[in-house]
């Protein structure tokens, strides 16, 4: 089970809203890299990991990503905070808006939702391993 | 564009918080060196002294200004501060 802790990671204080590069960092929550990707990737794999200490690293790492994606998820909706109807237009993020409004949706940067075919879990350790350095070397 | 992080200084919430942070970062690393080196003593000595030293500063973060966790709460207040108080990605304090 989990515990929440009601404080981000590190600080998220953005002054100034700008929906064209809320487009590019929602990517790092929902894309095929990012945050959601890898704690899931991590929380998923653990499960058949022979060896408990690096169950232990599976479970620990997987959990600090949550705390990684809550802090994208902060970045994206600061800014995109109280748009008006312009900026949404102008900006291009209406196509994003007409579904989901300003709330947080997982998906990548081109629209692509995410889904569990952003990682794998295959229950053999050096696979699952080698999978893990793939992922979060780009990320 | 302006994107400023100075007003995360300004107070003594803020700096107590990002105390904190900056303590639970240090607990994070030492738990995950820990996981792959369980029989380091240092490192089970180090962690012990920051789990208390991060232990003090929720407290008295809760105390001051509001919990952080549910495991410490102001039981005597007559509100849920829990859930009146913003929430983190509001940008406010926390």
């Amino acid at each position: 089970m989990w515990n929440y802790e009601k404080r981000l990671q590190y600080p998220v204080k953005i002054t100034q809203t700008n929906p064209e590069i809320a487009q590019v960092i929602i990517s790092q929550y929902g894309g095929p890299d990012g945050e959601l990707a890898a704690s899931m990737r991590y929380l998923a794999q653990r499960y058949t990991m022979p060896y408990n200490t690096v169950t232990g690293v599976l479970t620990d790492i997987g959990t600090e990503e949550l705390a990684h994606f809550e802090m994208i998820c902060a970045i994206v909706y600061q800014l995109t905070r109280n748009l008006t109807p312009e900026e949404i237009k102008e900006s291009g993020f209406d196509k994003y808006y007409v579904d989901h409004t300003l709330a947080l949706w997982p998906q990548a940067a081109g629209g692509i939702p995410f889904n569990a075919c952003e990682f794998q879990s295959k229950g053999d350790v050096i696979t699952d391993l080698m999978e893990d350095m793939a992922a979060d070397a780009t990320s | 564009m302006n994107i400023g992080c100075k007003p995360c200084m300004d107070s003594e919430r803020q700096r107590l918080l990002l105390e904190i942070s900056k303590v639970d970062f240090a607990l994070k690393e030492l738990n995950l060196y820990l996981d792959t080196h369980p029989y380091d003593q240092q490192g089970m000595e180090n962690f012990r002294q920051y789990n208390a030293l991060k232990n003090k500063l929720v407290k008295d973060y809760t105390e001051k200004y509001g919990p952080l966790v549910l495991s410490i709460v102001d039981m005597d207040s007559r509100e849920w501060k829990w859930a009146t108080q913003d929430w983190p990605w509001e940008g406010g304090y926390n």
